[in-house]
Order: C-alpha cells, then sequence, then structure tokens
C-alpha cells in the first residue's frame, strides 16, 4: 500500500463533517498552519495520529475549503472561506432542515432558550434593532 | 415456443440441482459437527464456493457423468426417466401403459402448460413472479447506482494494485465492492477520529477483497432476479452471508492479532448505527448488516467468544468434500436431464401404449 498522488478538487456537500469543522477551527483561529500546528491545538485527549490528522486536511484541501502551499517539506494551510460565511451557510442549512426554511422560527427558539441572560437579549435586541434602522435608512 | 423451450428446460433443471446442493449443504453440515472442521469457519466457506461452483458447472459434470455410465454400466444410462422405462419393460413395475407414459411425461405436459397460457392461474402466478423479479432487478440496479455515486463523492486514500482505499463522509459502516475494474474499500471519513477501529474495519474488508467475497455478493445477487422464489437459492445465500462473516472475522482474528473482545465490541456500535440508516443493502460486503441480521450477528459474536480461534483443514479434506459434491451434484443433474425421445427402451414402451390403445378400442367395439 502507497500514498496515492495528491487528490483533485471535486465539489461536494459544502458542509463540514464534524471533526473537519474542529480543524476548520483551529485554522481560523490560526490564520494558517501545518498539520502538525493545527494537532498541537488540539485537546490531549484526542490522541489523533499525524496521519490521520493529514487526511483530514487533505479531504479539506480537495473539498475547496482550503488549499495549501509548499513551505519546504511542510504543507502548509490557509483556509478559503472565512468562518462567518460558514457560520452563515450553516444557520441557512439549520433553518431550511429544521425550522421550515423560516429564520423567525429559528429565532424564536434561540429566545425561547432558557439559556440566555438578560445581557444576551439586550445584545440580540441591539444587533435587530441596528439592522433595521441600517435596512430603513 | 418451441425456442423457449430448452430456456425453460435449462433453467427448471438449474433449479432442481440447486435443490440438490441445498440438500447437500444441510447433510454436509450435519456431518461436519461431527468433525473438527465444525469451527473451522474459512473451509467450510471454501467448501461452500465449491459447491455452488459444481451448480453452476453442473451441466458439464452431468456430460462427464452421463459419459462415465455409458462406459461402465450395462444400460449405459443415469437419467430417471430412462432407468424407469428400462424397469417398467423389464416387468419391475406394475401399472397399464399409458398411465406410466403420462407419469414419465409430466415434467413435459406441465411445461406445455406453463407455455400454453391456457390456465388464466398459472398465467397470473407467472407474471407475479416476472413482476416480482423486475423488482429484484431494479433493486440491484438502485443499489448499484447509490454505490457508484457513493464512490464518485468518496476521496482516494490510499491505493494498491488491485484495491483502492476510499472515505466518505456520506456513510456510517465501511464496505467493500468492487466495480469492473477495481475493487474499493469505502470507509466513513469519521473513522480517521478513531484509529482502532478503523484498523479493524480495514483489516476485515481487506479480508473480504482478499477471500473474493464481494465477487460472489455480486454473483449471489445478479442471480436472484433469476432465483428469488427458489427455497435452495434463499437457504443457499444465508448460509454463504453467514459463513462469509464468520470466516472473515476468524480469519482478521487470527492473522491480525486483533483481540476478539475488542473486535466485538466493534461490530456491535457499527449495528446500533446501521440499524435505523437506508445503506444500499445489496451488492457490496459491509461490516455489519444492521437489524435484518441480528441472528447472524449473534452467530458471529458467540464464534468469537466461544469456537478455537485457529483452524487449519488439511487440502485432502477439501478436495475430498469437493469431489463428493461434484459426483453427487453430476449425477443428480444428469439423473434429472431429459430423456431420450427414440430410444430403443422409448420406442418399445410406445409401441406397447399403442397396443393397449388398440386392444381398448378393440374392446369398445
Amino acid at each position: 500500500m502507497r500514498h496515492e498522488r495528491p487528490m483533485r478538487k471535486k465539489k461536494t456537500t459544502n458542509l463540514l463533517t464534524e471533526v473537519e469543522l474542529e480543524f476548520m477551527n483551529e485554522l481560523w483561529a490560526l490564520g494558517q498552519g501545518s498539520v502538525r500546528d493545527v494537532l498541537d491545538r488540539l485537546p490531549p485527549e484526542r490522541n489523533l495520529a499525524y496521519t490521520s490528522g493529514a487526511t483530514i486536511l487533505r479531504i479539506l484541501d480537495e473539498k475547496g475549503f482550503v488549499e495549501s502551499r509548499k513551505d519546504g517539506k511542510t504543507l502548509i494551510y490557509t483556509p478559503l472561506l472565512e468562518k462567518d460565511k460558514y457560520q452563515a451557510r450553516s444557520l441557512q442549512n439549520l433553518s431550511r432542515t429544521l425550522f421550515d426554511d423560516t429564520p423567525a422560527s429559528l429565532v424564536a427558539r434561540l429566545v425561547d432558550d432558557a439559556g440566555l441572560s438578560e445581557a444576551d437579549l439586550e445584545d440580540i435586541r441591539a444587533l435587530v434593532e441596528r439592522r433595521l434602522q441600517n435596512d430603513s435608512g | 415456443m418451441t425456442a423457449v423451450k430448452p430456456v425453460l428446460d435449462v433453467y427448471l433443471e438449474l433449479n432442481i440441482v440447486l435443490g440438490l446442493a441445498a440438500l447437500i449443504w444441510m447433510a454436509a453440515r450435519v456431518a461436519l459437527t461431527k468433525t473438527p472442521m465444525q469451527y473451522g469457519f474459512v473451509a467450510q466457506l471454501r467448501a461452500l464456493k465449491a459447491l455452488c461452483l459444481c451448480v453452476l458447472i453442473s451441466p458439464v459434470l452431468a456430460v462427464g457423468i452421463g459419459a462415465l455410465a455409458a462406459q461402465t454400466s450395462s444400460n449405459g444410462t443415469v437419467a430417471i426417466g430412462d432407468i424407469a422405462v428400462a424397469a417398467y419393460l423389464r416387468g419391475e413395475i406394475a401399472m397399464p401403459a399409458t398411465q406410466f407414459e403420462a407419469l414419465l411425461n409430466t415434467r413435459e405436459r406441465w411445461v406445455e402448460i406453463l407455455l400454453s397460457g391456457a390456465y388464466p392461474l398459472v398465467s397470473a402466478a407467472l407474471s407475479l413472479l416476472a413482476v416480482m423479479a423486475v423488482v429484484y432487478l431494479l433493486r440491484a440496479v438502485r443499489d448499484g447506482i447509490a454505490i457508484r455515486q457513493t464512490i464518485q463523492n468518496s476521496f482516494l486514500w490510499r491505493r494498491s494494485a488491485k484495491v483502492d482505499i476510499r472515505l466518505s463522509d456520506r456513510i456510517t459502516v465501511p464496505f467493500a465492492v468492487r466495480g469492473l475494474f477495481r475493487r474499493h474499500v469505502v470507509l466513513p471519513s469519521h473513522l480517521l477520529d478513531t484509529p482502532r477501529e478503523l484498523r479493524f474495519a480495514l483489516a476485515h474488508e481487506l479480508q473480504h477483497v482478499r477471500a473474493g467475497d464481494v465477487e460472489w455478493e455480486l454473483g449471489f445477487e445478479l442471480l436472484r432476479p433469476l432465483l428469488f422464489w427458489n427455497p435452495a437459492y434463499i437457504a443457499l445465500k444465508y448460509q454463504f452471508d453467514r459463513l462469509r462473516e464468520l470466516a472473515c472475522d476468524q480469519s482478521v482474528v487470527s492473522r491480525r492479532g486483533i483481540d476478539a473482545r475488542d473486535y466485538t465490541n466493534c461490530l456491535l456500535d457499527y449495528c446500533a448505527k446501521t440499524i435505523s440508516r437506508g445503506s444500499p443493502r445489496v451488492l457490496n460486503v459491509a461490516l455489519v448488516t444492521g437489524g435484518k441480521a441480528k441472528r447472524v450477528l449473534r452467530q458471529r459474536v458467540l464464534a468469537l467468544t466461544e469456537a478455537p480461534s485457529v483452524q487449519s483443514t488439511a487440502p485432502v479434506v477439501f478436495l475430498v468434500l469437493t469431489l463428493t459434491f461434484a459426483a453427487v451434484l453430476g449425477l443428480g443433474a444428469a439423473s434429472v436431464q431429459q430423456t431420450e425421445d427414440w430410444s430403443h427402451d422409448r420406442l418399445m414402451l410406445s409401441t406397447v401404449v399403442n397396443l393397449e390403445r388398440l386392444e381398448a378400442r378393440n374392446a369398445g367395439n
């Protein structure tokens, strides 16, 4: 069994799996990094093999979420998708699949959540008011 | 209709030989429980594959047995019809000739009834079977397309001379499958997170590839639209599925030095994951096959915990078993073949029948 040539870019689902999201979160925080950089940021109990980490980043590269460049013998990965854009995409997907494509239901569920503090609710109010002012202005 | 009849004859003979093969296998299983091969699942699977191959080449075996009989036996035949006619002419069967001839031609008469379409009930049953066959064919095509899409959307991880190992985030259970040119082992990408399970799954699926199980699965499923109604096919397929997994588990645990208890826990985890998922059920060899195969999974777990780990079988035992299967199936296939219409004995029987009819007519006058 030998390593195969670099995988070609492939158009696939535009959502990340759990472990891919974990890696993207680390890359977003780092800005860019190698396999070792990302693995070093994971909790010690994850105990992920280097080859597994390398494969996950290769898959992200093939899916078009990151790009890679050679730095000596090391591959450095850079996110191609910004975190807030992925957050929006993920929420749109959640709204479509779980909230019948009505974002208001999603927000209602969030606001009903007992876990939100007074301060959180105030922040949300401020955000909504700012957005309304921008739209009317 | 004349073009359909030979095809129907071959089909009927295949089904009869398949029935005989199932009976032979059941007898062999009973015999094997009294030998050390009882827990030799790898050897048992090889024997079952040999038996299935004998079914496929049964027409050739029948020709061989027929030729052998022509050289050794006095009447030179093993066909039941010819033996019965010879016995009748020797006076060993007490029965009016017309009645005996009708009995002898039972199969031919039934084939004519099937082909004539004169009986609405028979036609309806045949139509139902045809519809079921189409449904099974469509299911195989649907699952084939689903597997192809899964492979196309997966990521090539490793490649050897014959096998591609791929990762997919659209599946939950690892499986092995073969395409036209290459064999693929597809693993859920989340397995990268659990190296121990990844090792088990990879060892298991590669063992299926090594044993040629993916090709056998393909062969069985491609025959299903033709043979689904035959209990012998269902029994042999069940035995194949069962032994395939038992043999694979045994090989993995003994060859790779994997702890049987860890491996069993991994199987149970995966079974729980597959019960609610709609994975393609045919044409692939999965690590576990979900709720429908609970009995097989139970047997796998028991075999892993109770059976002796390594079972070697002498090649001579396997050879004797295979030759026995070939001889019995060849004899069976030769004996159910249509008898020659214009043999000497047949002409004699025909003459006796005509004389009997003439006598009856004269008595009537």
